[in-house]
């Protein structure tokens, strides 16, 4: 894909373009694009960092990520600029601190044109979940990009932006990139700070990069990671280092799955066939528990769900029933609030976790929850004893009508079955597109061990290469 | 929640319910011990923040200047 973060940083170093007039030729785009996969366009913002970044070029400090145009999802929280998380309760909501991402993207003198359309505080798989309207698959518009980054997604493949920043809980950066038909990295589980992001489940959120192809995916990487103390889950363990012909894994039940939409299962299979022609040793291997991964998942997330999101009380930021003097109690300022701005699948998971974790049912749910995850973990662990990585499809099936599945939760929750067990496990995990079914875009899903995050781009990086060849 | 949201959750829950409920109990050996904590210990110390009264004050819905306003619990009187 054409406009990659490498192909304009050459041409603002080689003074072809300006960054102002790259920008407005963005900000141009994005204004114009009936997508709705921006929340808030930021043109006065994004000048002036396009000022300050022509500056930096002309004084010859050029960093990779100088001038480029970025979108960010719209949970990630930027000073001075509306941050809604795609929820009507934070509709007038301005965070008085960036976020260590922005503060690391601001550094390098990166452009931010606004902010990305997404599921309601990151809960859903196709960004009908916003208050503020779906975003279109930029390949069919009839179509969802996915979720919940599905606006950094479509930005992405719509060239509305060069790159964006995703937040991925259960596969919110992977199955939006396989969808959109870019590369979403989620990297391993506190390689990069979460401070500034609006918080969904803590034991599973992850910033990462959503790009037009890995060799960005690493750059927005090098840029965003590394130990925060703002962020106590902050790691900064030493990477897994790389080998020279690394082996790969299969779980065979997953390739053959009956439920695999059949193009998608094509695509994975050549896919896997041509990693194997390059010389790569493809082993089966067993995960004996992962098939409980997503029960697990709709036990811990909405208990972790209903505790992240009691902050939103309509006492300290956010839309409030106090203004409106129909409440004069505590308690109904807290119950008006949440029942009027806050949206079905936000209620939903809050009372589902708000069960899940009451004293009669935590030993039934959260405890056996706790003890599968663990399980699933040891499973990864022998299975990287044997592999160094994992291959799978990213999602069962390409992008799915809008509307197709918004009535059916359960339904739109098995769209994130192969995603959501790297976020139990923690595990670094990339999307790349490997062809297409339907003629929509078909995602190959690569995971690697825990601090493998280098490596594991560096694979994508060859399987990128050699799915590209025909 | 409106009579609406109730009846629609309902059925709703309960499917997701049903899903979650075919998880298996471990192993009878198998021992939960609170390893799986990935944060790591630091120095009990506060992390600055830059941001002024004013700034954090600015999103609250009703304030009287340096602090946020609230209603009383018990109602009636502010």
């Amino acid at each position: 894909m054409n406009n990659s973060i490498t192909a304009i940083s050459t041409k603002l170093k080689s003074k072809e373009i300006s960054a102002v007039e790259l920008t407005k030729e963005y900000l141009e785009r994005a204004k114009r694009s009936d997508l709705n996969a921006y929340i808030t366009i930021d043109e006065s913002g994004a000048l002036d960092s396009a000022k300050k970044a022509d500056e930096m070029i002309s004084a010859g400090n050029i960093q990779p990520l100088t001038g480029i145009p970025f979108g960010i999802k719209d949970a990630i929280s930027t000073k001075g600029l509306r941050t809604t998380a795609g929820s009507k309760i934070l509709e007038d909501y301005i965070p008085p601190y960036d976020a260590t991402v922005i503060d690391k993207l601001r550094s390098q003198c990166a452009v931010m044109i606004g902010k990305n359309n997404m599921d309601e505080f990151a809960m859903g798989s196709s960004t009908e979940n916003s208050a503020y309207g779906s975003t279109l698959n930029p390949h069919d518009k009839t179509k969802v990009p996915g979720g919940s980054s599905g606006g950094s997604a479509a930005s992405v493949a719509d060239d509305l932006c060069v790159a964006s920043l995703g937040s991925d809980t259960g596969g919110s950066i992977r199955q939006p990139a396989a969808f959109c038909g870019i590369v979403g990295f989620k990297p391993t589980y506190g390689r990069v700070s979460r401070y500034g992001l609006i918080a969904m489940a803590s034991s599973l959120d992850q910033i990462g990069p959503m790009t037009k192809n890995v060799a960005d995916a690493k750059i927005v990487y090098n840029a965003i990671a590394g130990h925060d103390k703002k962020d106590v889950t902050s790691t900064n363990r030493e990477l897994v280092s790389k080998t020279d012909k690394p082996k790969i894994g299969v779980v065979r039940r997953h390739i053959d799955n009956e439920n695999l939409e059949p193009g998608v299962k094509e695509a994975v299979k050549n896919s896997i066939e041509k990693i194997s022609q390059a010389g790569y040793e493809v082993i089966d291997i067993s995960l004996p528990n992962i098939e409980h991964a997503l029960a697990v998942y709709y036990i811990i997330m909405p208990i972790e769900v209903s505790s992240n999101l009691a902050r939103f009380d309509g006492i300290k930021y956010g839309l409030s029933s106090i203004k409106d003097g129909s409440v004069t109690d505590l308690l109904g300022v807290y119950l008006d609030s949440r029942s009027h701005y806050l949206g079905s699948e936000a209620k939903r998971r809050i009372i589902l976790g708000a069960y899940a974790s009451s004293a009669g049912f935590i030993d039934k749910y959260y405890k056996k929850a706790q003890a599968t995850r663990r399980l699933i973990i040891e499973d990864f662990v022998n299975a990287f004893e044997k592999v160094d990585f994992i291959i799978d499809p990213t999602t069962p099936t390409t992008a799915f009508k809008l509307g197709e599945k918004s009535a059916d939760p359960m339904q739109m929750y098995l769209s994130d079955i192969y995603t959501v067990p790297a976020n139990i496990a923690g595990l670094p995990s990339i999307s790349i597109p490997c062809g297409t079914s339907n003629n929509m875009p078909v995602g190959l899903q690569i995971t690697g061990n825990v601090n493998s995050d280098e490596a594991v781009l560096d694979f994508a990086g060859r399987v990128e290469e050699m799915v590209a060849s025909t | 929640m409106t009579p609406e949201e109730v009846e629609k959750f309902t059925g709703q829950l309960v499917e997701i319910l049903e899903y979650v409920d075919k998880l298996p109990n471990p192993p009878s050996t198998f021992d939960l011990q609170p390893s799986t904590a990935r944060s790591e210990l630091r120095e009990d110390c506060a992390v600055s923040s830059k941001a002024s009264t004013q700034e954090l004050l600015s999103n609250a819905p009703q304030t009287d200047g340096t602090s946020i306003k609230v209603p009383a619990v018990f109602g009636g009187e502010k």
